[in-house]
């Protein structure tokens, strides 16, 4: 079955959600865009326009996104879930095509996406913007189950929620921890911000508590302004355990929340777990992860390297020096849309040259960053020599807060270009 | 956006044409990635500068500027090193040519609450207490 009128008419019923288009699309070429988060929704937009021509479906499972920049802020209680969360009304009226639907297969040789009601959209170039998903039982005993219990909340959302009322209903005098996974995974300074305001929240609210940070790795993005200012914020209360230590978590317990290393056994009143992550699968069914469960591309059009037509961009990329993050998942979106219309028209895409931005809260008003700049290179996206960085060490908490200013509005920025 | 962007298309082709060639009128490399901060879409209210519009020379400057650690910056100081004298040059001749948009480009604009989600119309509204 093709993109039908009965699909049509299925859509018309969801208009409060999902307006029809604003202005109507052509014959052009048709590119089909799965996954409506920083990558996806980017790429959806900036395709429209950068030809007008070109028939943009983007297909999404969920009405309403849930980002997770910033959502460490929500589970300190600092913020509310509600202003992470954005509908996709403005990127219909773009003249995008929503599909409200789980893709959940894709036929590079037909070239088609099949949704979980058996609809196949054909494409004439398919890009794929999932995201990340769980490697359930990677780390022994952490299932799905278990997530219910120890809530990894590393995608937005009722994880979030329940890891926040979690902290609320823990007595002062508790002992939360976060286990961290080794590289590569979604947002690297992320598992340290959550320890941060987790921190900030145990320090306001319930100061007798501890945090223990049980770490996969010896080294983290940022770490040395983390651990500074952990020295200076939240002296006795946080505490690292890298993997040289002992922090290595080698399996959890979740009806007793304990979490297992090789050193000995914490028992946790709270603890989140961040497991191990792969592409989301939508993107190993299209066949275009390899063993990493990660998807390699080509560093000048975002293709991937296992299938002509499909191109990856944001968490699901092997993106070589850039993170996993939402600035870089949007960078590539907007390169891998210039490269798709170039493709389209039959020429040439130029190299293109992308820019990462990662800002973190330690605290409400003491940000850090870091940044990089990406050209290809030796067929990776790799470091421009010379660029990007870390915000300095020692800087007056003038600079912290005038960070943590930006960090708020480089949200607001990115969610409205992405979204608004 | 859609027009004013099919404006701008329109008239970095000319500037491109002038500068470094882009295929099918594209930004230069690196533009499309400067609106992760600095707002592209007129919707979007930002303490961060808007490039579209600004003078030519002025962006050199700033980025030479930035470059070489004389202009004090939070990021575009470690962001500025990663381009050539070139790109620069292409850079601010791209964003040069594009109208202004956004807030100072639109008299009718009602003011947007300052910083806040509520500048952006596709956030879910607030549950109301
Ligand atoms: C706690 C935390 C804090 C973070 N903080 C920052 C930060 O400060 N700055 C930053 O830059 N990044 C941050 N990140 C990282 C950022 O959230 C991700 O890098 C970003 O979301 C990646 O974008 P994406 O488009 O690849 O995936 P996503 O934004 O996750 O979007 C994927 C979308 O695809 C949809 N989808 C997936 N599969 C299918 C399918 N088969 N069919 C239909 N739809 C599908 C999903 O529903 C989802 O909407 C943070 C992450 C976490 C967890």
């Amino acid at each position: 079955m093709t993109f039908t009128r009965r699909r049509f008419l299925g859509l018309a019923g969801c208009t409060a959600l999902f307006p029809a288009p604003a202005r109507g699309q052509g014959a052009g070429p048709r590119v089909v865009v799965v996954g409506g988060g920083f990558g996806g929704a980017s790429c959806a937009r900036a395709l429209r326009q950068l030809d007008p021509r070109v028939s943009v479906t983007l297909v999404e499972a969920s009405a309403t996104f849930t980002a997770c920049p910033f959502s460490n802020a929500v589970i300190g209680g600092l913020r509310e879930l509600s202003a992470q969360q954005f509908t996709y009304a403005r990127v219909a009226a773009d003249g995008i095509t929503l599909v409200p639907a789980m893709a959940t297969a894709v036929d590079p040789a037909a070239k088609s996406v099949t949704l979980a009601d058996g609809t196949r959209l054909p494409y004439d170039r398919l890009v794929l913007a999932p995201g990340i998903d769980i490697r359930w039982g990677a780390l022994p005993g952490y299932d799905e189950a278990a997530a219910a219990l120890m809530p990894h909340a590393w995608k937005a959302g009722e994880q979030t929620l329940l890891l926040r009322r979690q902290l609320e209903a823990m007595n002062d005098g508790g002992l939360v921890v976060i286990a961290a996974p080794a590289n590569p995974f979604r947002c690297p300074p992320g598992p340290y911000e959550r320890a941060s305001l987790i921190a900030h929240y145990l320090k306001t609210k319930k100061p007798k508590s501890k945090l223990i940070v049980l770490d996969a790795k010896d080294a983290f993005s940022k770490q040395r302004l983390f651990q500074a200012a952990w020295a200076e914020l939240y002296p006795g209360l946080l505490e690292w355990v890298p993997l040289s230590k002992g922090g290595a978590v080698t399996s959890v317990d979740a009806a007793t929340r304990t979490l297992v290393t090789d050193f000995g056994k914490h028992q946790a009143n709270v603890a989140s777990v961040i497991p191990p992550q792969k592409a989301g699968r939508i993107a190993e069914a299209a066949g275009v992860t390899d063993r990493t469960g990660w998807c390699p591309i080509d560093p000048v059009t975002f293709e991937s390297t296992l299938q002509r037509g499909i191109h990856v961009v944001g968490d699901a990329a092997i993106a070589g020096a850039m993170p996993k993050s939402a600035f870089a998942a949007n960078s590539q979106a907007k390169s891998c849309a210039a490269a798709v219309v170039t493709l389209l028209a039959g020429g040439t895409p130029a190299a293109p040259k992308l820019i990462n931005t990662c800002y973190s809260l330690v605290a409400p008003d003491y940000g850090i960053s870091v940044a990089g700049v990406y050209a290809p290179s030796g067929g990776q996206l790799a470091d421009v020599p010379g660029a990007g960085g870390v915000s300095p060490a020692n800087a007056p908490r003038a600079t912290r807060a005038a960070e943590a200013v930006l960090a708020e509005a480089w949200f607001h920025t990115i969610t409205g270009e992405v979204f608004g | 956006m859609g027009k004013a962007l099919a404006a701008a298309i329109g008239l970095a082709s000319i500037a491109a044409a002038v500068t470094a060639p882009t295929a099918f009128g594209q930004p230069p490399p690196g533009a499309a990635a400067c609106s992760g901060c600095h707002p592209a879409s007129a919707r979007v209210t930002s303490p961060v500068v808007r490039l579209a519009g600004l003078e030519r020379d002025a962006i050199v400057r700033a980025m030479q500027g930035f470059r070489s650690g004389q202009r004090a910056g939070t990021v575009m100081d470690r962001i500025a090193k990663g381009f050539t004298d070139d790109e620069i040059q292409a850079l601010a001749a791209w964003f040069a040519a594009q109208p202004k948009g956004g807030e100072e480009g639109n008299p009718a604009r009602v003011p947007l609450p300052k910083g806040g989600e509520e500048g952006n119309p596709a956030r879910v509204p607030l549950p109301k207490k």
